[in-house]
């Protein structure tokens, strides 16, 4: 292999401060471009990661009853007949569901706990022996749309039978979770029920949990057989379904994006294609003086690489900055939707190899790919042509 | 949703859409080139000829100096994909998946092949001043572009195909010695002790060959060696990689658990038998001779050490034979 000829590099740089003006441009659009693209799947990266994080404490099976395509609630006595399985540790009958603020027109999560089951969140649980029946804890979205409305202390449901049931305001959710948490009330099972207009000797669904993982799929075949029409979904899937609703953000940004792709790949076509009189005699002396076409060829790709990786490297430096330094204000919301309630959470810093692999393929080759032709067409022009 | 929408897979789209562009002036460059070039005359055609077999390489090259880095970023998406796809544990059940993977990913290997043997002819040709196989190489392109062509609508066939709700095998179902696919036929009708002992009596007939200086035979056995360390790769090496006795998978060594290893074997394979048919095919001096022989059995050798350095480490350790 030909090693990098480092006098052809040096004049590619130099050439490149001569043409100022137009490579200033052609850089900072590049670098604006690789910056969004970065961005968004810098999210992507650290969204994924914050789940495969949270997902550990999660329940490793969900058996929920549908009917009509609605989860619809349960006997509270059937959790017997699944802990009779064997392998499973231990089934918690959940309590939870939404409660629309229509002042605010947003919807608040509402979940029950009891002070000694097994719990999903590890910070639920903390809070969970401090609740009793007549206070709750509220995320820190929900305190700030609570806030506007002056329910400082306490806070008045509006129960399906049109009365009212007031509870205390007891404290925060802790934020670490902030992206689970953000739209929460946490409250005890007793007063969830009502507030959600649940009977009680009846639960949502069942969290099941299991000592050996490698049995999930078997357990998930009884199950199914004791209950046919049950919804059962194992951690697994749930992980796989985010990863692909994420995946699918990502790709929908970024089919879009080829547009903008496109449209850089004609400017940058068009600019380069406008050859300055200098510029063409500076290649009709450098032919004169005996420079092979190939030699052109190589400094104008030298100059056209080292343009476009400066560019991916500031774009990608930049967007880092900007997702976990600044949390990446605007393109969160295309992965977390935009309701009233927006989690304010610092997204954890993931390296990861293959998105950068990614970007620099989206980028790089695409700017050099569209200088190959007008370069070709100065490099093989006549000297009398180009010195004329 | 039958297909994914995954920024990987769009990427990779893009890209062969770029390839399609640019291979397809490239493909009329060297049709005209194959059919006019003279080096003699003096008319206005060669002129422009001359200027279009510039743009023609340039293409080529960009081409080929992707499709390198590309190919080991296809595989890794497709053992990322394996993660969403039920039942596959790696690049291997998604390759299986469709009817297409398999032909796609031997496609690859063998445009690469071709690509890079393009670019030697290409710095031959270039060295020569008279330029004696402009002629014969983008001949040669106008014939690879074809190739090239199924590889770019194969790659869209299988991802558009790729549904994530289909359960497909994982590579112990694939590769397993008990199931019914071809490969596995011919596994069992040789004993993996025969081919392992083939696989070192062809190294050393290659460095024999080398000091005999028989170009043909070195390219030959070289072919065959592509053949016969797969096959002992799947059946044998692999085994003392994973540590189990019945793990067969070519594609699992890729993965992070055994430290990307196959990337470094694929690699030292590819090299050192590219270069190895490189002696024979490529018109090369006898200088850039010796080197493509240099080439050829340093990696050779650094494969044939790393594999048996698996197996020595296995042996050692838990002092029995799988």
């Amino acid at each position: 292999m030909k090693k990098i000829n480092f006098y052809l590099l040096e004049y590619a740089l130099d050439s490149l401060t001569r043409q100022k003006r137009r490579n200033i441009f052609l850089f900072s659009v590049l670098s604006f471009i690789i910056f969004l693209l970065s961005s968004v799947f810098f999210v992507r990266n650290s969204l994924l990661y914050q789940f495969d994080d949270a997902i550990g404490v999660m329940p490793d099976i969900v058996v929920q009853q549908l009917e009509g395509g609605r989860v619809v609630s349960v006997e509270e006595d059937l959790a017997d007949e699944l802990l009779a399985i064997a392998g499973v540790q231990d089934v918690v009958g959940r309590v939870w569901g939404y409660y629309h603020f229509f002042q605010a027109n947003t919807d608040f999560a509402i979940v029950g706990v009891d002070e000694f089951e097994q719990n999903s969140n590890p910070n639920f649980v903390k809070d969970a022996s401090k609740l009793q029946d007549d206070t709750m804890f509220i995320g820190n979205g929900v305190k700030k749309v609570l806030q506007k409305f002056y329910y400082e202390k306490e806070f008045h449901f509006l129960l399906p039978d049109a009365t009212n049931m007031r509870l205390k305001i007891a404290g925060q959710l802790s934020k670490d979770s902030a992206l689970w948490s953000d739209d929460v009330m946490l409250l005890t099972k007793e007063s969830a029920k009502k507030v959600l207009a649940i009977d009680d000797n009846k639960v949502v669904d069942f969290a099941l949990f299991v000592a050996n993982k490698k049995e999930i799929p078997t357990i998930v075949a009884k199950i199914r057989t004791l209950f046919p029409t049950a919804k059962i979904t194992t951690k697994e899937n749930l992980f796989v379904e985010y990863d692909k609703l994420l995946s699918y953000r990502g790709g929908f940004f970024l089919l879009l994006f080829v547009v903008t792709l496109f449209t850089f790949f004609m400017i940058v076509y068009d600019k380069v294609s406008g050859v300055t009189s200098q510029e063409k005699s500076e290649v009709g002396i450098l032919k004169a003086i005996g420079w092979r076409v190939n030699d052109i060829l190589q400094y104008k790709f030298y100059e056209a690489f080292i343009l476009s990786f400066f560019a991916y490297a500031l774009g990608v430096i930049g967007a880092m900055f900007y997702v976990y330094s600044f949390d990446a204000s605007i393109i969160f919301d295309i992965f977390v939707g935009s309701s009233q309630i927006k989690p304010q959470i610092a997204l954890p810093f993931v390296f990861d190899a293959q998105t950068f692999f990614l970007i620099f393929f989206m980028s790089v080759p695409i700017y050099i790919a569209a200088t190959i032709i007008p370069t070709w067409r100065v490099a093989t022009l006549d000297v009398d042509e180009l010195l004329r | 949703m039958s297909g994914i929408l995954n920024p990987e897979i769009i990427a990779l789209l893009l890209l062969d859409v770029v390839f399609l562009f640019f291979g397809f002036i490239a493909f009329i460059l060297s049709l005209k080139i194959a059919l006019f070039w003279d080096s003699n005359a003096t008319t206005k055609r060669q002129y422009t000829l001359v200027k279009q077999s510039y743009l023609g390489a340039v293409i080529i090259k960009y081409i080929l100096a992707l499709k390198i880095p590309l190919i080991l970023f296809f595989v890794f998406i497709l053992d990322e994909l394996s993660t969403i796809l039920n039942g596959a544990m790696c690049a291997a059940g998604v390759i299986n998946a469709t009817p297409y993977g398999t032909y796609l990913l031997v496609l690859k290997i063998f445009n690469i092949y071709l690509f890079l043997y393009w670019l030697y002819l290409h710095k031959v040709d270039e060295a020569n001043e008279l330029q004696p196989y402009t002629r014969i190489k983008f001949a040669l392109f106008s014939v690879l572009f074809f190739p090239f062509l199924a590889e770019i609508v194969l790659e869209f066939a299988l991802f558009s195909s790729l549904d994530v709700n289909t359960l497909v095998d994982c590579c112990g179902t694939i590769y397993s010695f008990a199931s019914q696919s071809y490969l596995s036929v011919v596994m069992r009708s040789f004993g993996s002790s025969y081919l392992v002992g083939l696989f070192y009596f062809l190294f050393l007939a290659i460095i024999m060959s080398y000091v005999l200086k028989k170009e043909n035979l070195f390219a030959l056995l070289n072919l065959v060696f592509i053949v016969v360390s797969l096959a002992t790769l799947i059946m044998f090496f692999g085994t003392y990689i994973y540590e189990m006795p019945t793990h067969h998978c070519p594609f699992c060594f890729l993965q992070k658990d055994y430290n990307y290893v196959g990337y470094f074997l694929y690699t030292f394979l590819f090299l050192g038998t590219f270069h190895g048919l490189a002696v024979a095919f490529v018109p090369a001096t006898k200088k850039m001779q010796q080197s493509y022989y240099k080439t050829s059995l340093l990696f050779l050798s650094l494969y044939v050490l790393s594999v048996t350095f698996y197996v020595v480490r296995y042996v050692l350790v838990n002092g029995v034979w799988l």
